[in-house]
């Protein structure tokens, strides 16, 4: 396990996403009004898409192409095409430094 | 035999041919009259998945419409009045936009509506409509006609098209749905003129009738959101709110709204109602074979099965799907060069042994599936072009959908085949004779329990 610094945490205002590079791994890195900051794979497992690209409902996101959705917490598929859940990474923040544990 | 002849010159110059063709550029010429390309038929899912999701295979109107038998005027009126721009004729970023803003239209709480507000109330209206009563007082009907009016008033909400409501306007609607269905893909049809000059009528009859009329009182309705008069929520989302939203700017063309309008009509009437009717013939034989699993005819987990079953056995219900490639793509056993016309094999793809067993081209709704395979296989499509309607016919959990729940309510009402009349398939040509993919015009069933209660 390592720790990396992902990003300023000013950077992520509340309600939005972007995508994160971590050692050549795509990571989609969140600040969720209700669930706090999150990170899953950015890879949507059922066609490949960028899930930074989609939209956030609550604590998932839906897959911009296909519709997919998965939730930040667990990384399960919480709804169709998609079904095959996705990673989930731990996130910390110290002042305005956002890590993950990778 | 009636033969109708090409549209005359002044009824192309109507619909814009003469004009679009003098006004061309090289570009569009190459696409509208394309060189004779190459085709190749990929029927096994392994390199069929990988063409697919391969960024250089892609959807193409002028190749669908034309392929390699009729690169003729009938290609370029198909192109022209059916396929341009249409959602599973574009690619790239373009339609990742489109779809991305139409995913609205299938998200967990639409789908409930969808359900439980439009489809479900509608099977037990035209069912009792169309059902007529036995010497032993159960009912009989033609589910075929039944599944067609559902879907075709699930098709018209879905759109935002009014007028359905009553047996003249459902009629006047209905009468276009397997006329336009043809048009779209009038390639693979025997008589292709006829079917291009009915899909014609039928595309006029859609657009005076049905859409401007109730896309101008969705325009009156957004209007209304606008000034405050009513809520957003207040109305309904559908095809039509979407696109006086902003959708694609591609729509300020009228006709290229309704393109993507008829686009949705006949993917949500026809192969919705020939995945109903497919399920049911397929359980039909199972259920005589596994007497013992009839219990599990009303068990939603099950029926979804079964209809993921029968997608995969007979989805697309046409021949196959055109790509075109545009770069050289190596894949195991086939040889694909850049400008080849490729004709994917879905159903055999989706038959195929080496993924589903020696028994693929059974229908089990019990099946096992390998790993990173889906149950349905391609029959949803695969890569980039997928059904926008695969969660409408599943549900956002995989079985609770329309689909779903309509099997479900045609069960508890003691549905089964009838046993003395056979159902009629629609000819089509170029299937794979090993393959038996029918498209039913009637299907003939009987109630034993129908109560309109439910």
């Amino acid at each position: 396990m390592s720790r990396h610094r992902i990003a300023d945490l000013s950077d992520l205002p509340v309600g939005t996403m972007k995508l994160v590079e971590v050692d050549g791994r795509p990571l989609c890195v969140a600040n969720l009004e209700e669930c706090g900051i999150r990170a899953i794979d950015d890879l949507c497992t059922h066609e490949q898409e960028s899930l930074s690209e989609g939209e956030i409902w609550k604590c998932e996101v839906e897959c911009p192409q296909h519709g997919s959705r998965f939730s930040f917490l667990t990384g399960e598929v919480v709804g169709l095409p998609a079904e095959q859940s996705t990673r989930v990474y731990e996130v910390t923040v110290e002042g305005n430094d956002v890590y993950v544990q990778l | 035999m009636v033969t109708i002849l090409l549209p005359r010159e002044d009824v192309r110059a109507d619909l814009g041919l003469l004009e679009a063709r003098r006004d061309m550029n090289t570009d569009l010429k190459e696409r509208i009259n394309p060189p004779e390309r190459r085709p190749v038929d990929i029927r096994d899912l392994t390199a069929m998945t990988a063409l697919m999701r391969s960024k250089v295979a892609i959807e193409d109107a002028a190749t669908t419409a034309q392929n390699r038998r009729c690169p003729t005027e009938l290609g370029n009126i198909n192109v022209n009045q059916f396929l341009e721009g249409i959602l599973v004729m574009i690619n790239g970023d373009e339609h990742r936009s489109r779809r991305k803003k139409l995913n609205r239209l299938v998200r967990p709480e639409e789908l409930i509506r969808w359900r439980d507000e439009v489809a479900m109330p509608s099977v037990d209206r035209w069912l009792l409509n169309a059902a007529s009563k036995r010497e032993d007082d159960t009912l009989e009907c033609d589910l075929a006609d039944v599944a067609e009016r559902v879907f075709l008033e699930f098709a018209a909400k879905f759109i935002g098209l009014d007028g359905v409501d009553t047996e003249e306007g459902m009629g006047r609607l209905r009468s276009c749905t397997t006329t336009i269905f043809a048009g779209m893909q009038a390639s693979h049809f025997e008589d292709r003129e006829q079917v291009t000059n009915d899909a014609l009528e039928a595309k006029r009859i859609f657009a005076d009738e049905y859409f401007r009329p109730s896309f101008a009182a969705r325009r009156a309705e957004m209007a209304q959101v606008e000034s405050g008069e009513i809520a957003d929520e207040e109305m309904p989302l559908n095809l039509m709110k979407l696109i006086l939203e902003g959708l694609d700017p591609s729509f300020e063309d009228e006709d290229a709204a309704i393109r993507e309008a008829l686009l949705m009509f006949v993917a949500t009437t026809g192969t919705s109602v020939q995945a109903i009717l497919s399920t049911v013939y397929f359980l039909h034989g199972w259920f005589e074979q596994n007497p013992g699993g009839r219990h599990r005819a009303q068990d939603p987990d099950f029926l979804a099965m079964a209809l993921q079953e029968a997608v995969r056995m007979r989805a697309p219900w046409a021949p196959y799907l055109t790509r075109l490639a545009t770069e050289d793509i190596e894949l195991d056993g086939y040889d694909v060069r850049a400008g080849d016309e490729i004709h994917a094999r879905l159903v055999s793809a989706n038959r195929d042994p080496a993924v589903f067993g020696p028994d693929a081209g059974e229908f089990n709704p019990l099946r096992e599936v390998p790993e990173g395979v889906r149950r349905y296989g391609i029959g949803f499509g695969t890569g980039q072009h997928q059904c926008l309607g695969l969660r409408t016919v599943l549900g956002n959990d995989g079985k609770g959908g329309t689909h779903v729940f309509l099997l479900r309510r045609l069960y508890q009402g003691g549905m089964r085949m009838d046993p003395d009349t056979p159902c009629e398939v629609l000819p089509m040509q170029d299937m794979d004779p090993s393959q038996e993919i029918p498209i039913y015009a009637t299907f003939p069933v009987v109630l034993d329990g129908w109560e309109t209660e439910r």
